[in-house]
């Protein structure tokens, strides 16, 4: 006996049943037939009748008699006809079908595709081998059936011929109308729609809107898969009271560049009586290698809009963070081992108002900056030091600059600024000492304040970052922690220069912020180095769940106590004579993965009041149940609340809906879905979006009022509403990216899943 | 008060592959911050026997203007950091459910102070890094094999 006969070969679990056959497999697989009645010989016809059955191992036929060719496979079918072609269903009267070829045809059948749980029915179905097939006179739908009724979908489209493409997963359909609740809406001579969750070519969900400036608008895209990794979007708008806007959007993507190009176009816009457009490009590339151990990247972020109230009469089209200030600007980038090279031209777009004009910032062309440092170099026979020198030459030019007093001109700029820091460190506590020199020299197209054109300025500054962990098990309200208590301390010194007379290009106070409470420079860009000479303490404790490591609590505090008055300044401002500054204290708890509470205080603890506030806190109960709220508060400046949220209606009378795989909370939900920012001190609100989703199964309907404010007396109002028939058009749309971006845990009520198996369509 | 300075973190696997994102600035924090505990670090796996899979699933940066003036003007914004990842047995065998970490800073924005904004949002985002880096290796520790 052999050991292998002792331990028989183990079983394995497959965790999948194969879905497609080999080809050269699958036409060697067996065919049963099953029936009351058999009759037939072995390579002729089969007859069977009564409960017949011929079954292939990815095809099932059934009926009250088949008759079956042996030879060529030829298959009639007749009276309660069902086929099931790897899980896509036909049932009817009467099927002629070859089971080799694949070809055939059905009368008068109903059908259902596995996919995408569409359904339908055909005066015909033609089957084309190859997983294709046609259907003539047909309905389809991804509407459910009712067993015994007759079948009126909520929405349906109605072709004299749709073509079903089984392995490129599209549908086209001839000569087309849809409807919605028997009412026909959109007619296409030619339509292509997807058949899976695939990216394919067809229409997205159009949107009508109702607009306080546009009037009745109507948005219809469509979307074209050009190839893998190119495709485009065409989203045509007609505006009753203005005319016609054509957008585009292009992608693409490549091994070594990708990016996308969006462009709209509106002539004649009778609003203001000119032509509008916008273009944008975003482009990243790798151009690859110089030298062979190098790299080369270029990127290029190109926003442009034809006139300066583009942002006002096309609110939400902009893809801009900034809707009045549009970056354009152009870098390469190359590296290698500890060298960085940088060349860019970086340029604002300002759209300027009347009564609420922008200083630009100025634009760099161009700038250049190289970078070199080194890592855990030695010093005096010390190592473990990092280096870091970095030299800049910027020609700063601001655009349709107009001299004028207090404000200065054109210049150009080089500064070098070298650093060396080490730092030591165990697990519980850390010294990181750093010295920089900061040299900047000026020349200026204009005569400085100091009666020159040229001016310098060098700084050296000294800085020691310090810290401590401490740790130790608690328990609080019932549960046990790790506590952690992490004192820092932060000691800066730079001496005093005058720099008045120099211009300020770049430089900005920062936000109130920890990271901001342990840098050198009070100010952020290379204008203006601060002569702060303080130290910084830093105290935060955080409670750790010791199962999960995760954190719930931590809570901080940190005040800076200036050994000296800070004298330098930026243009305007005065010298900071207050020798400790204002308090800041932070707080964040998570105390269970469903709420979310973060607050940061700005306390002056001599005047007793906080200069700037927020306090934010999401409550995140389960699967499209989010509501989150923040505050936020700077003194004397602005007060707004913010709030967002996605909650499904049923659940507020005690109907709670279950989850649906892809069907969000199950057919027939109603979602509130919103975002508004109210400014408290003007008593208005800023920006809302918010509104109703419906989702019915096999469509969903949405119903959102937008408002955007745009300024002090004037508003942007209207009303959307959007269709989507799932596994038909594709999810989209822009007011659905004004929520995601607004409420973090927002979800759509569809999501791209997995395909379906033929084996869950199983007879 | 009980409190005693921090003890170097023991990680209960002495070999880890790093799968999904390994080349962001928080995957390669991590990677060298267990590394430097003495856990063997293979990106994108390797010929090494682990004993734990760490999937870095997503990785990404957010900005929302949070606060907006009548005239269509940014006067504040919210900086985004989310990193989702979960924790494996070379078996499958999930060790530590798909959870993300997501970290919001908000700063003061001026369209006339613009390049600077720019420098310290960079200076805010590398901030959020290091303090996700230091929470997932307080997970990783929890994490038991």
């Amino acid at each position: 006996q052999t050991a292998a006969e002792e331990s028989p070969l183990p079983l394995r679990v497959g965790t999948s049943l194969l879905e497609q056959l080999p080809q050269d497999v699958r036409k060697q697989t067996p065919t049963f037939v099953f029936g009351e009645q058999i009759e037939g010989k072995t390579d002729g016809v089969t007859v069977i009748e009564g409960e017949a059955e011929l079954r292939r191992h990815d095809a099932v036929i059934r009926g009250d008699r088949i008759e079956y060719d042996n030879a060529s496979g030829e298959t009639k079918a007749q009276g309660r006809v069902l086929v099931n072609k790897q899980g896509d269903r036909f049932q009817g009267p009467e099927l002629q079908y070859n089971t080799n070829t694949e070809k055939g045809h059905f009368q008068e059948p109903t059908y259902e595709l596995l996919r995408n749980d569409a359904r339908g029915d055909a005066s015909r179905v033609e089957f084309l081998g190859d997983g294709k097939a046609e259907v003539y006179n047909g309905r389809y739908s991804t509407c459910p059936r009712p067993p015994g009724a007759t079948w009126n979908p909520d929405w349906l489209l109605r072709a004299e011929r749709i073509e079903l493409d089984n392995v490129e997963e599209v549908g086209a359909a001839h000569s087309g109308v849809l409807e919605f609740k028997g009412v026909p809406f959109l007619a296409m001579p030619y339509l292509t729609f997807p058949l899976s969750d695939k990216r394919k070519s067809g229409v997205l969900p159009p949107s009508v809107s109702v607009d306080s400036v546009s009037g009745f608008s109507v948005t219809a895209p469509y979307y074209l898969n050009l190839a893998p990794n190119y495709d485009l979007t065409l989203e045509p708008t007609y505006m009753a009271k203005r005319g016609v806007d054509l957008t585009g959007e292009f992608r693409y993507l490549q091994p070594n560049y990708l990016g996308q190009v969006r462009a709209s176009y509106m002539p004649s816009d009778s609003l203001r009586d000119m032509d509008r457009w916008a273009y944008s490009w975003q482009h990243s590339q790798n151009v690859g290698q110089i030298t062979g151990s190098d790299s080369l990247r270029v990127g290029v972020n190109l926003n442009r809009v034809g006139d300066d109230n583009y942002w006002s009469d096309f609110p939400r089209a902009l893809r801009s963070l900034t809707s009045r200030l549009l970056r354009n600007d152009a870098v390469a980038v190359w590296r290698q081992g500890p060298w960085v090279a940088n060349v860019g031209a970086y340029t604002y777009q300002t759209l300027q108002l009347d009564d609420s004009p922008i200083t630009p910032p100025y634009d760099q062309l161009p700038s250049t900056t190289l970078t070199y440092s080194q890592q855990d170099r030695s010093l005096l026979g010390m190592p473990g030091w990092d280096f870091t020198v970095q030299t800049n030459v910027t020609r700063f030019r601001r655009a349709n600059f107009v001299p004028t007093e207090g404000i200065q001109g054109n210049g150009e700029r080089a500064f070098v600024m070298a650093e060396a820091t080490r730092r030591w460190e165990a697990p519980g506590w850390y010294v990181q000492p750093k010295l920089r020199v900061h040299s900047a020299q000026y020349r200026m197209d204009d005569v400085l304040l100091g009666s020159s054109r040229s001016a310098s300025r060098t700084l050296p500054t000294l800085s020691v970052d310090s810290g401590m962990v401490f740790e130790r098990q608690a328990a609080y309200f019932g549960r046990n922690y790790l506590q952690t208590l992490e004192p820092r301390l932060f000691a800066t010194w730079t001496p005093y220069r005058d720099q008045s007379y120099l211009p300020n290009f770049d430089s900005a106070s920062r936000s109130f912020n920890w990271a901001a409470m342990f840098t050198e420079n009070a100010f952020g860009g290379n204008d203006r180095i601060s002569d702060t000479r303080a130290l910084t303490l830093g105290l935060s404790s955080r409670l750790i769940d010791p199962e999960s490591g995760a954190e719930i609590v931590r809570l901080g505090w940190a005040q800076r106590a200036l050994l000296k008055d800070q004298l330098v300044t930026l243009p305007g401002g005065s010298a900071v004579t207050e020798r400790l500054s204002d308090m800041l204290l932070t707080a964040r708890v998570q105390w269970d993965p469903l709420w979310a509470l973060d607050s940061t205080v700005q306390y002056n603890p001599k005047s007793r009041e906080s200069a700037r506030s927020t306090i934010g806190v999401r409550y995140t109960p389960g699967p499209y149940k989010v509501f989150s709220a923040a505050y936020r508060v700077q003194r004397e400046r602005s007060k707004q609340l913010d709030i967002g949220w996605q909650w499904p209606l049923s659940e507020l009378w005690g109907e709670a809906g279950k989850p649906v795989p892809n069907g969000a909370l199950g057919p027939g939900q109603w979602y509130a879905v919103g975002r508004l920012n109210y400014s408290v001190m003007e008593r208005k609100p800023v920006d809302v979006v918010a509104g109703f989703e419906y989702d019915a199964g096999c469509w969903v309907g949405r119903v959102v009022l937008e408002r955007l404010q745009l300024n002090t007396t004037s508003a942007n109002q209207r009303v959307l509403f959007q269709l989507e028939f799932s596994g038909f058009s594709r999810l989209g749309g822009s007011s659905l990216e004004a929520l995601k971006s607004h409420i973090p845990k927002y979800q759509y009520l569809r999501q791209e899943t997995l395909p379906a198996s033929r084996f869950e369509q199983y007879d | 008060c009980g409190f005693a300075l921090r003890q170097a973190p023991k990680f209960s696997f002495s070999a880890i592959n790093i799968m999904g994102l390994t080349n962001t600035n928080i995957s390669r924090a991590i990677q060298r911050n267990l590394n430097a505990a003495g856990v063997q670090v293979q990106r994108g796996g390797g010929p090494l026997p682990v004993q734990a899979v760490m999937t870095i699933e997503a990785d990404y940066r957010e900005r929302v203007v949070t606060g907006q003036s009548s005239g269509g003007l940014v006067t504040e914004l919210q900086l985004r950091t989310r990193f989702r990842y979960n924790i494996t047995a070379p078996n499958g065998r999930i060790l530590q459910e798909s959870s993300e970490l997501l970290i919001e800073r908000d700063i003061t924005f001026s369209e006339t102070a613009a390049i600077a904004k720019a420098a310290e949002e960079q200076m805010l985002f590398q901030d959020m890094e290091s303090d996700i880096t230091q929470q997932v290796l307080r997970r990783l520790a929890a994490v038991h094999i």
